[in-house]
């Protein structure tokens, strides 16, 4: 079943022609890195904002938002249990091997993960925020993905993000047509959140982006980040509040919101581990493993 | 439009037909495209003049999409015409198994989405090569599914089960 190139060349038209390649396929190396790391980005960040998640249940306010905190830790977790099953089949490392580097914070995790929620508010402007951009970029993956067994796991998790949307519209409803104080909150979780959830994105799609060549990617940074742009800061400002950007201007003649300069420099601190909260993180994510190690072993225990 | 009765149960049955494309037309949030009648949550359809009760059953009590799904069949069945007011529960039984799933539901599942479904104790099939797999989690994303791994072709799938 397992199919060969001669050369990267050979290879790329294959990509070009929207084949795609499957686990057993002698992939090139670069090819099998670039989407390995890729897809241990995502299942870090999966991990992580779960764990995030999970910290607000026992603070969520009522029942309804708690089952939906609950049944979303769930399903980061599971997306990210699916992920790293798929990522370790590359034979690039073990799935023990990508948490260890995780929990040492030798590998990434998306940059949002690296702040801090403050109240619920923060929660209601991440899921809100952040999870539309998370899926925007997602829904440009899964579009055009050329490795097979990522692109079936993603379907299933695009579908489930698009319903965390649906909860994260129904909590910023509900906080829009609050009491003054909870507008309040949810403004100053926004003056947080909007410009992390911006550059969750990245900076402008180099000219020789691998990921775009190969297949991965399907849209460039920029124009999935302006899109988000163009439908959050008008909804944001029909609900009342103010978009945190000091030199947000509208072109009558293209109809476009433009939010200025954006400042990559807090985006490179998160990628180095060095956010407002990454080291808090890991530490507990590190923690909540070794603390967790015993279940582990009796399951290994119980299956050999 | 008016309906005149003239027939009796023949007009009722076509308005419960109307009412019970209405729900079929709902699909689970998570898995666009399959209606939550092929995943095997309707129960009960009641009509009394224009008065309609719904009764669902969920895959799991806890399932945070109860209160969308809810609200998605209480506005299409409202959108019916001769019906005039809806309520939709929650039953407490029977409890849902995975052999409610239509075989529609088993298809879309397998096909678009590369889940399958466990039937009481059984091995579930790949749902890319057929071959026999293996549960790697109880817990996948959901109550409501485990995460297994195919032995004859590795794909990481989720399985539905009770």
């Amino acid at each position: 079943m397992a199919r060969e190139w001669k050369d990267l060349a050979e290879f790329e038209a294959f990509l070009d022609d929207g084949g795609i390649v499957e686990v057993d396929d002698d992939m090139p190396d670069e090819y099998r890195n670039a989407v390995f790391t890729f897809i241990e980005m995502h299942a870090n960040s999966e991990y992580m904002g779960g764990l995030t998640e999970r910290d607000w249940i026992p603070k969520t306010p009522g029942l309804r938002h708690k089952m939906s905190v609950l049944a979303k830790t769930q399903d980061e977790i599971g997306h990210g249990h699916l992920l790293y099953m798929v990522a370790a089949d590359m034979g690039v490392k073990t799935r023990t091997e990508m948490l260890e580097d995780l929990m040492a914070g030798k590998s990434r995790f998306h940059n949002v993960f690296h702040y801090k929620a403050e109240t619920w508010g923060d929660q209601v402007a991440i899921a809100f925020l952040v999870d539309a951009a998370a899926l925007a970029s997602q829904q440009a993956v899964f579009k055009n993905c050329s490795y097979g067994p990522y692109r079936r796991i993603l379907k299933r998790i695009i579908s489930e993000e698009g319903f965390h949307m649906r909860l994260g519209e129904d909590r910023m409803m509900r906080i829009a047509q609050g009491t003054d104080t909870q507008k309040e909150i949810f403004q100053g979780a926004l003056d947080r959140w909007f410009w992390p959830a911006l550059q969750l994105f990245g900076p402008d799609s180099k000219p020789n982006d691998v990921l775009l060549k190969w297949h991965i990617k399907s849209e460039r940074n920029e124009v999935l980040r302006d899109k988000w742009v163009q439908k959050f800061v008008p909804m944001l400002q029909s609900y009342g509040f103010t978009v945190p950007a000091p030199d947000l201007t509208y072109d009558e003649e293209t109809k476009k919101w433009d939010v200025g300069p954006i400042d990559w420099e807090p985006l490179k601190k998160t990628l180095a581990q060095g956010g407002p909260d990454s080291a808090r993180r890991i530490g507990e994510a590190r923690s909540n493993w070794e603390r967790t190690a015993w279940a582990r072993q009796a399951l290994e225990a119980s299956t050999s | 439009m008016v309906r005149i009765d003239t027939r009796g149960g023949a007009v009722a049955a076509s308005l419960e037909d109307d009412v019970r494309s209405a729900v079929f037309s709902i699909c689970d949030p998570e898995y666009p495209g399959v209606s939550i009648v092929d995943l095997g949550l309707l129960e009960s359809v009641e009509i009394e003049g224009g008065v309609v009760e719904i009764g669902l059953i969920p895959t799991f009590s806890g399932c945070p999409a109860l209160a969308m799904i809810a609200d998605d069949v209480e506005a299409a069945v409202l959108a019916v015409d001769g019906v005039c007011e809806v309520s939709v529960s929650w039953l407490r039984s029977p409890a849902w198994s995975p052999g409610r799933v239509s075989v529609r539901g088993k298809d879309a599942l397998k096909t678009e989405f590369t889940v399958a479904v466990q039937i009481g104790t059984s091995t579930p099939e790949c749902p890319l090569c057929g071959g026999p797999t293996v549960e790697k989690s109880m817990f996948g994303p959901s109550r409501c599914r485990s995460v297994h791994r195919c032995d004859a072709c590795t794909e990481t799938i989720e399985v539905m089960r009770g």
